[in-house]
């Protein structure tokens, strides 16, 4: 007896929800530690004549937007992208941390994932 | 719109291999990156411990990373940071951000008041501009990993041998 499948739907649910979260807390927990995630800006961006917190927090509602965007189910294909580069670019510019970002790895996979995936309505809704 | 996907799957696998492998080639090119010092040798710190205790031992922080980037010291030895960069140095014990690898506890329990709140934590706890320096005297053998907390990529190592 085979058990009963999980339906498409749940699980594309599931997944926008887990690379949601992945966008969400790093903002939220910024505002309590700014310094530690700044930290993480490649060091030409650091140099930028612009205070690095604001820097931090502009960058923190791009997340909040992307998250929202992703839990739309909208288009997927356009943030889902972004997120990709933006995942793989903080891996690359941090490689010397890469035993703690290799998760970004695993979620630049899963972001890159629903730009291929075919909404549950179809592929009317894709950029 | 499969092939599509390998494409980019592979690219993506490419390019991370590539930096990676960069990466390792680099490390393995600076040999003079790595200084090795014993309890004899001292590097002109005025209060520098003699004999057993271990030399003393001073690490700049530039606009390209600590140096040297790894540095044996004996137990007891006080390593001493000078920030020579541009920007600021806040030299602490790995893994970043908990800071938890040294002596168990994490920054934001040893860096409440912005400072350590015991000789033993390994945490600058706050940011040196340029000219400022931090010490920190080693009390346990071990491989000790730090990293600038207001640039994390910027790591390096000092392990410390029984005295």
């Amino acid at each position: 007896m085979s058990p009963t499948p999980i339906p498409y739907t749940t699980g594309f649910l599931l997944l926008r929800l887990g690379v949601a979260f992945a966008f969400i807390y790093p903002p939220i927990a910024a505002i309590s530690d700014p310094v530690s995630w700044a930290s993480y800006f490649p060091r030409f961006v650091s140099a930028l004549p612009i205070d690095t917190t604001i820097l931090l927090h502009a960058f923190g509602v791009l997340e909040v937007v992307l998250a929202l965007w992703i839990l739309s189910g909208k288009r997927l294909r356009v943030p889902a992208i972004v997120m990709t580069i933006l995942l793989l670019g903080i891996v690359l510019f941090n490689l010397s941390d890469l035993s703690v970002l290799f998760r970004d790895v695993a979620l630049a996979f899963a972001t890159l994932s629903l730009a291929f995936l075919p909404t549950p309505a179809g592929d009317s809704k894709r950029a | 719109m499969q092939k599509t996907l390998w494409i980019v799957i592979v690219a993506v696998i490419i390019i991370i291999a590539a930096f990676v492998l960069s990466s390792h080639n680099h490390s393995a090119v600076v040999p003079s990156e790595t200084a090795t010092t014993t309890a004899t040798t001292q590097t002109g710190l005025g209060n520098a411990s003699v004999g057993a205790t271990g030399a003393s031992q001073v690490i700049t922080y530039t606009d390209s990373g600590f140096s040297p980037s790894s540095i044996t010291v004996t137990e007891g030895a006080t390593v001493t940071w000078v920030n020579q960069s541009s920007g600021k140095m806040w030299v602490a014990s790995g893994n970043h951000p908990s800071h938890t690898l040294y002596d168990g506890t994490s920054a934001s329990d040893h860096c409440a008041n912005n400072a350590p709140d015991s000789a033993t934590v390994f945490d600058e706890c706050t940011a040196t501009l340029n000219g400022g320096s931090f010490s920190f005297t080693f009390g346990k053998s071990g491989s000790w990993t730090y990293h600038n907390h207001v640039h994390a990529s910027d790591q390096g190592t000092v392990v410390v041998t029984g005295s």
